[in-house]
């Protein structure tokens, strides 16, 4: 399907801007450490979310409008700043040792400033005019970014984790090109009593339509005429 | 009888300074630094420290092991007592060693524990990293 090609694209338009300041997945990770997400090596996991597609009837038999919201996952770590040789140096004065701690900043402070600053760069980038069509070749509608949320911080260790997601909408076409069933493999069984054979079973496979003869075990198929004959 | 409270915050201070009691060195807002107990001028502050937290997943529930150290100190040894708000650093052995070399942390947002009624604190550590400069 076309969301695919746009995902796809969205992770090349971001990656080729990222400049070192991100790191960029196409995929939601399952679980990471706090310490590979510090600094510049915070990620942007891209992903397709949902769609909405319209119902009409042109899209019975031809495209179809797909209303696709891909998920921007963002991620950062910090962990908290202070003037360590300050307050490490026998030879500090408490004034001075005081105004490293009034200097101090927190992990969580430090999260949110990154993690707004990507925001910004993320929403920068996509809403580039050159990026209206996301990097496609071809035209795509409606692209909008409708919504950014931020999570509430994890503390980790030492480590603040922090977390938000941006949502980016857009509108394409998708053209059902069909899917050729592999013979030779097994069917999707579906089992229910049909009317007129109390005693027999129907099941529905990804080849074709079949019953199960109760007496013989024999796998029957509809010949297209209204009798079932034995599969070989 | 005699003063059973009294009692009390002395058995808690031979459980924090006593026999597991390693040094711990303060160094609150003011930048003062204490490095001995106000008990004993002439011995170092000494506080219980557990180098392992133990702290729950909010996400699913589990049990996670954090290396942020806690430690736990008589009231009554402290020349000042850590207040919520203020930034505080302490300096503790690396290891469980009283000889082992100090490391640097601050205290956490988390809030002190502090039992007026038993005599000692709690601060929960968090390493810091050195600012950019």
């Amino acid at each position: 399907m076309k969301f695919i090609e746009v995902k796809e694209s969205i992770i090349n338009v971001l990656g080729s801007a990222a400049a070192g300041r991100f790191v960029v997945f196409g995929y939601q990770k399952q679980g990471q450490r706090a310490e590979d997400l510090l600094g510049n090596k915070r990620n942007v996991q891209v992903y397709f979310g949902s769609g909405e597609m319209p119902e009409s009837k042109s899209g019975l038999t031809g495209p179809v409008q797909h209303d696709p919201t891909f998920k921007i996952d963002c991620m950062v770590s910090t962990k908290a700043q202070v003037n360590l040789s300050a307050l490490t140096d026998p030879s500090s004065t408490p004034a001075e040792k005081a105004l490293a701690l009034a200097n101090t900043r927190t992990a969580s402070y430090l999260a949110d400033n990154s993690l707004d600053e990507l925001f910004s760069i993320i929403w920068n980038i996509l809403n580039d005019g050159r990026n209206v069509d996301l990097g496609m070749d071809e035209p795509v509608a409606s692209r909008w970014i409708p919504r950014i949320s931020k999570d509430t911080p994890l503390p980790v260790g030492e480590y603040c984790v922090l977390t938000g997601t941006m949502e980016l909408t857009c509108s394409i076409v998708e053209e059902p090109v069909g899917e050729e069933p592999v013979l030779g493999t097994d069917g999707v069984h579906t089992d229910y009593i049909a009317k007129d054979e109390p005693d027999s079973q129907m099941g529905v496979s990804n080849e074709s339509t079949f019953i199960i003869d109760d007496d013989t075990g024999d796998y029957l198929i509809d010949d297209e005429s209204g009798d079932y004959i034995v599969e070989d | 009888m005699g003063d059973l409270r009294a009692k009390i915050e002395q058995d808690t201070g031979k459980t924090i300074e006593g026999r597991f009691g390693l040094p711990v060195e303060l160094i609150g807002p003011d930048g003062v630094s204490q490095i001995y107990s106000k008990n004993d001028p002439e011995s170092l502050l000494q506080g219980k420290i557990l180098y392992d937290t133990v702290r729950q997943n909010p996400d699913t529930g589990e049990s996670v092991i954090i290396e942020d150290p806690v430690v736990t100190l008589r009231r009554s040894s402290l020349n000042r007592i850590p207040l919520p708000g203020e930034v505080w650093s302490v300096r503790i052995p690396a290891e469980p060693r009283p000889d082992a070399d100090k490391e640097t942390y601050l205290v956490s947002d988390l809030p002190v524990e502090g039992g007026r009624s038993i005599g000692f604190v709690r601060l929960y550590l968090t390493k810091p990293e050195q600012v950019p400069e």
